[in-house]
């Protein structure tokens, strides 16, 4: 008797603990005292990317995201072939099962969208129909036909971005620009509201510029060919491109804060400002950029993780946090990427060194997901 | 016999005929030559004024050697107390010296008319940089004596500060309020020596700060409290004084230390770190002042958190990486 109400008694035990750890939410690092966990899933032009983020209002009340997780898998759908385009499907659906089982987030907090690199190419190949058929089999993978997959463009994004990242309280006076591997773009809004948004767009990217120069070097592939390459480079087309862009945009009138995202925005920050690892937007000087542009041509091994953290003076700082950020830092960007990232960065800086005024500049860790996060907060509103 | 004495008288009559027509043709010649010499317009020098190529030259010459000499006596004079004007200075003596070669270079060679008009110019080229090496060495002068005035001004207040403050009391610049203000409270190392601080202060900062204060503030109704869990804000407030004789653009890093040793930060768009002797120090907020010479400005600022920790929070101000000021105030 006493046997059997144990057994039972222990049954009830292992049910209850197994319903807990199949319903329970993962266990986040959550920042804010009042927030929603998201998840956003994107198809980019080199694959499929969730992020899963912490949306909510901090101490100053201004709208703020926290990244609790960011995954992603190239699969290249902008190749538009039948395996390219199994892939990103898959891709797609399997990170979109993982939000809902995995980090057990409801479906109507997951948003899901196609980015406008994604549309740009597709229009230009004549191949936007592949767009079309992604969305629709998704939506029949995931036995969801209602669900909104989003097709955005350029503008769109560069306005999302600027809501995402930049504070209601700067709207007006940040100009932001995105340096991505393969162009730059980003904007601002000039006549106080953000229906209307000056588009600001480079043909230069980090990777763009980085290939320019390798081809110009030609067989010769030592650093100091290449540094001298990277001078002419950026003297030639790209500052004539970059001089008329920021010219004709009229950015340097309208804007008292210039804001760069974009990765060698992200690595330029996590490598000077290590004791700034928790936050994601620090402000930087242009002498600071050309100091740091310096010590990528000739310091580099104090750009390693181990000195990096061994100089550091704040006892407070999260060291295996830096470590972690600064090795993720050196493997994304070596050092040829980084000097000509720094010095496309450097260009375009250079257009808004006034002699009477001087704008202030933001590198902005998190830029990748500013949109998303502004994305949701727009459903969110409506 | 007689035939051969008049043949020979003959060809010496002959011969001495023949010498004197020489002679005639050469005197006559030679007139005549000098006469088309005196007559040729294109061959006589247009004299452009009253004194002749010599002594033109001469002339010249000797404004340059008198310039020269003169400047000799005052280059080295400028070279010795050039500073910051130096880079300035050396442009100047270049010029100089490019100038003083070209006039030299003129001299060497055969004078015409076009070449007097050049050295005229150089030479008045030169005066001209020699009266701007002579101002630039005054400037030089003026900026010494003021510097010396200053350094003597300053050394003197600094001898009767350290005069005034036994070495038991709070640094001069400190005007601690605050009754929980105790300087040996939640020091972090990088800052346990204070004196050292002041007297880093008052040779480095041109600012000294005083009455520094932070309230914790309740959401409802603005009320200060020492209660970490009724907190909603904190504010600040400090007055800072400029000390020297120019007006002065600061830059005030505010520094609010948590109990558990990490800064507050008002805004990742507002905070940021900067350099200071030990090291880059992650600042609050920063604030901008313009102050007058001797002008004494109260400012004040708010930071607010999510959640407030219990115990002791230091509110720290800098100035070009040097502190300035420091007091702490504990929350339970």
């Amino acid at each position: 008797m006493v046997y059997t109400f144990f057994k039972r008694l222990l049954l009830l035990l292992c049910t209850l603990i197994s319903a807990n750890q199949l319903f329970a939410q993962p266990k986040y690092n959550l920042k804010f005292k009042h927030s929603d966990v998201y998840a956003g899933i994107e198809v980019g032009s080199k694959g499929v990317k969730m992020s899963i983020l912490e949306i909510g209002k901090n101490a100053q009340k201004e709208n703020i995201f926290n990244i609790l997780k960011d995954t992603s898998s190239n699969t290249d759908f902008i190749s538009f072939t039948d395996p390219t385009y199994s892939a990103t499907l898959n891709s797609f659906y399997n990170l979109y099962n993982t939000a809902v089982t995995e980090y057990k987030i409801a479906p109507s907090k997951i948003y899901t969208v196609v980015s406008s690199g994604v549309k740009v190419q597709a229009e230009k190949s004549d191949k936007s129909a592949w767009i079309t058929k992604l969305t629709n089999d998704f939506k029949k993978k995931v036995d969801d036909p209602s669900r909104e997959v989003a097709v955005i463009d350029v503008t769109d994004e560069a306005r999302l971005s600027h809501m995402g990242i930049v504070p209601d309280e700067r709207r007006y006076s940040t100009f932001l620009i995105d340096i991505g591997s393969g162009n730059t773009k980003g904007g601002f809004f000039p006549n106080g509201d953000t229906k209307t948004l000056r588009l600001f767009e480079l043909s230069w990217g980090t990777k763009s510029v980085a290939n320019a120069t390798d081809k110009r070097s030609g067989d010769d592939k030592s650093l100091a060919t290449f540094d001298k390459n990277l001078y002419r480079v950026l003297s030639g087309d790209a500052k004539n491109e970059i001089v008329y862009a920021v010219n004709v945009s009229n950015a340097y009138n309208m804007s008292d804060y210039i804001a760069f995202s974009g990765g060698i925005a992200w690595s330029a920050a996590t490598l000077m400002f290590p004791e700034l690892i928790d936050n994601p937007v620090v402000p930087v000087t242009y002498e600071d950029m050309v100091k740091f542009n310096d010590r990528i041509m000739n310091n580099y091994s104090s750009l390693s993780d181990v000195v990096i953290t061994g100089t550091l003076t704040d006892k407070s700082a999260d060291k295996d946090n830096i470590t972690s950020e600064v090795k993720r830092v050196n493997k994304v960007f070596d050092q040829k990427s980084l000097l000509a990232g720094t010095g496309l960065l450097l260009n375009i800086m250079r257009q808004f060194e006034g002699v009477y005024e001087k704008k202030q500049f933001y590198l902005v860790k998190n830029g990748q997901v500013g949109w998303i996060s502004a994305y949701v907060n727009q459903h969110l509103s409506q | 016999m007689k035939d051969s004495k008049t043949l020979l008288l003959l060809v010496v009559s002959l011969l001495l005929l023949l010498a004197s027509i020489t002679l005639l043709w050469s005197w006559g010649y030679q007139f005549s030559f000098s006469h088309k010499q005196d007559n040729a317009p294109q061959t006589v020098p247009v004299k452009t004024n009253t004194r002749s190529e010599a002594e033109i030259t001469d002339s010249l010459q000797k404004i340059y050697y008198a310039t020269l000499d003169h400047l000799d006596k005052t280059i080295d004079s400028v070279y010795n107390h050039t500073d910051s004007l130096k880079g300035n200075l050396d442009e100047k003596l270049t010029d100089f010296y490019q100038t003083r070669k070209q006039i030299t270079d003129l001299f060497k060679n055969k004078v015409s008319n076009a070449d007097i008009t050049i050295a005229n110019q150089r030479i008045s080229q030169l005066q001209q940089r020699i009266s701007q090496l002579r101002s630039s060495n005054t400037d030089v002068e003026n900026e010494n004596k003021r510097l010396n005035i200053l350094l003597k001004q300053y050394l003197e207040e600094n001898k009767k500060n350290q005069a005034a403050v036994s070495p038991l009391q709070v640094p001069v610049n400190i005007t601690a309020t605050n009754t929980n203000t105790t300087l040996q409270e939640n020091i972090i190392p990088e800052n346990k020596p204070v004196k050292t601080e002041t007297a880093v202060t008052q040779t480095a900062s041109n600012f000294t700060a005083w009455d520094l204060q932070l309230n914790a503030i309740t959401p409802d109704n603005g009320r200060e409290t020492l209660k970490a869990e009724n907190a909603d804000k904190l504010t600040g407030t400090f007055a800072v004084k400029n000390n020297t004789e120019q007006n002065s653009n600061a830059e005030i890093m505010v520094v609010v230390l948590q109990p558990d040793g990490k800064t507050m930060q008002k805004s990742t768009w507002e905070s940021g770190s900067f350099e200071t002797a030990n090291g880059k120090r992650i600042y609050s907020c920063k604030i901008s002042t313009q102050c007058a010479p001797g002008e004494t400005k109260k400012l004040n600022f708010w930071l607010a958190a999510d959640k407030y920790q219990k115990g002791n929070y230091t509110f720290m101000l800098y100035q070009n990486g040097i502190i300035i000021g420091r007091t702490t105030k504990q929350l339970s």
